[in-house]
């Protein structure tokens, strides 16, 4: 089971960028788990993530268990690529 | 301690602080008042709000009184899309403030389509390209008028008369540019200014716009200066603002001499640094200095110079992948340089002894590389 959890705020340019290109994803494949955090609304969760200073951030979980972690705004294919290849 | 962050927030002007604790202290009454020292606070409000539209060359009634540019920018994005909802496509700029993001993140939570016009090679809005871009549906191009990293003037003026000629509105948000350069706001709908860039106080701010764009107001309530922003009306604050943007006009020659002094002082001292590369260009206003340190890390050099008592700033934190600026990668194509910019403000406060300061701790800087 997969879960894409997305991290961003709405300040950033990128991650306004990176809005459709994550709902192309989300609508592609709906059978992952998709969750999406606000950098500031969102601290309590975020905080212990421990994410750095850029953002949009995706971390990838297989089975509950990380796997991966990827950030910053990049085109479609890339972030497919990205996400897809774990 | 030596600040140099004035593209930050300005220190307010002592003779700025004076008129806003004189108009508190005398005029505190409602000016909604319907008594003497209420219809005396009114008269000294319509003088401040006579007085800002002069400095705007625009009409009272085109002067919103917020409480900072990020309100401005938020009721001209907002309170459009709320007017016009049909109308879902709005161009802006990578290079926006964070309060006009967020306008358009909100927005495009609910469906809009948000397009970023691209730079050209200088930095600048690649205005053909913004041509291209404006559709039936745009609701508003939206673009800034001075880069706030490497301070290059945007030229709002024609990108307004390209918006107009689709018919389409344009805002510009002017906070970095008001007292340090020239602009004409004649084909400009909306504008965004804010009194603590130009040594005023925090707390108060500015959406000029024009008599003919409709807008609806985000905040509802009793009657302030417009009916366009509901609030008891900041009697001392807007006659501060007020008065800091007429010395700003008075004195905008002796200021604007001192700080092209200060910048061409600097940038003959740093230029002896080859470690040392300059971001802003031709078009940047003297009062930004962009600059690049070979092999630097801005977070840890922000904190060095921070220790020697030096005040100024790097890029926003979130500006995408590998942490690169956008500004200074438009402009140079490196991403070396686009990842290691610092962006150091002058204003005519600053002295040249404070800047052989600034030289000698980099120099000190570079070694520790």
């Amino acid at each position: 089971m997969k879960k894409i959890v997305i991290i961003s705020a709405v300040w950033c340019h990128a991650c306004l960028t990176m809005r459709k290109r994550n709902k192309a994803l989300k609508d592609k494949y709906s059978d992952w788990t998709w969750v999406d955090y606000d950098l500031d609304l969102d601290d309590e969760i975020v905080e212990p993530l421990k994410i750095g200073k850029l953002i949009p951030v995706y971390i990838i979980y297989e089975n509950n268990i990380e796997v991966k972690r990827i950030a910053g705004e990049m085109n479609l294919d890339v972030l497919e690529r990205e996400l897809t290849n774990v | 301690m030596i600040y140099l962050d004035y593209s930050a927030s300005t220190p307010i002007d002592q003779r700025v602080a004076d008129k806003w604790m004189s108009v508190e202290t005398t005029y505190f009454a409602n000016a909604n008042s319907d008594h003497v020292l209420g219809r005396e606070s009114k008269r000294i409000n319509d003088e401040s709000i006579r007085s800002i539209a002069d400095y705007f060359k625009v009409l009272p009634k085109e002067v919103i009184i917020t409480s900072s540019a990020v309100e401005s920018n938020n009721t001209a994005i907002k309170g459009l899309a709320l007017k016009y909802p049909l109308k879902r496509h709005i161009i802006s700029s990578a290079l926006e403030h964070a309060s006009l993001i967020g306008a358009l993140s909100f927005l495009d939570a609910s469906d809009y389509k948000i397009e970023t016009c691209p730079l050209d090679e200088e930095g600048r809005f690649d205005l053909v390209a913004l041509d291209k871009m404006i559709s039936s549906d745009t609701l508003l191009v939206t673009l800034i008028a001075v880069d706030s990293e490497t301070g290059i003037r945007q030229p709002i003026e024609e990108a307004a008369k390209i918006a107009h000629q689709h018919g389409t509105l344009f805002h510009t948000d002017i906070t970095q540019l008001v007292g340090k350069g020239h602009f004409d706001l004649t084909d400009i709908d909306m504008a965004t200014a804010s009194a603590h860039k130009v040594y005023g106080p925090k707390g108060v701010a500015v959406l000029i716009k024009k008599a003919k764009v409709p807008l609806i107001p985000l905040l509802h309530g009793g009657h302030s200066f417009t009916p366009y922003r509901a609030s008891t009306p900041q009697n001392g604050l807007v006659a501060a603002y007020a008065y800091a943007l007429k010395l700003s006009d008075l004195e905008f020659d002796e200021r604007l001499l001192k700080v092209n002094q200060l910048n061409a002082y600097l940038k003959d001292k740093l230029s002896q640094i080859p470690e040392i590369h300059f971001n802003s260009n031709k078009h940047s206003i003297p009062h930004l200095f962009n600059l690049s340190i070979k092999g630097s890390r801005p977070e840890e050099g922000l904190a060095y110079f921070s220790n020697h008592g030096l005040c100024f700033s790097s890029k926003s934190a979130c500006s995408g992948q590998e942490e690169l600026s956008n500004s200074v990668y438009a402009i140079t194509k490196d991403e070396k340089l686009a990842a290691s910019s610092y962006r150091i403000s002058l204003s005519h406060l600053t002295t040249t002894d404070e800047l052989d300061t600034l030289v000698g701790v980099m120099k000190a800087y570079l070694k520790t590389l």
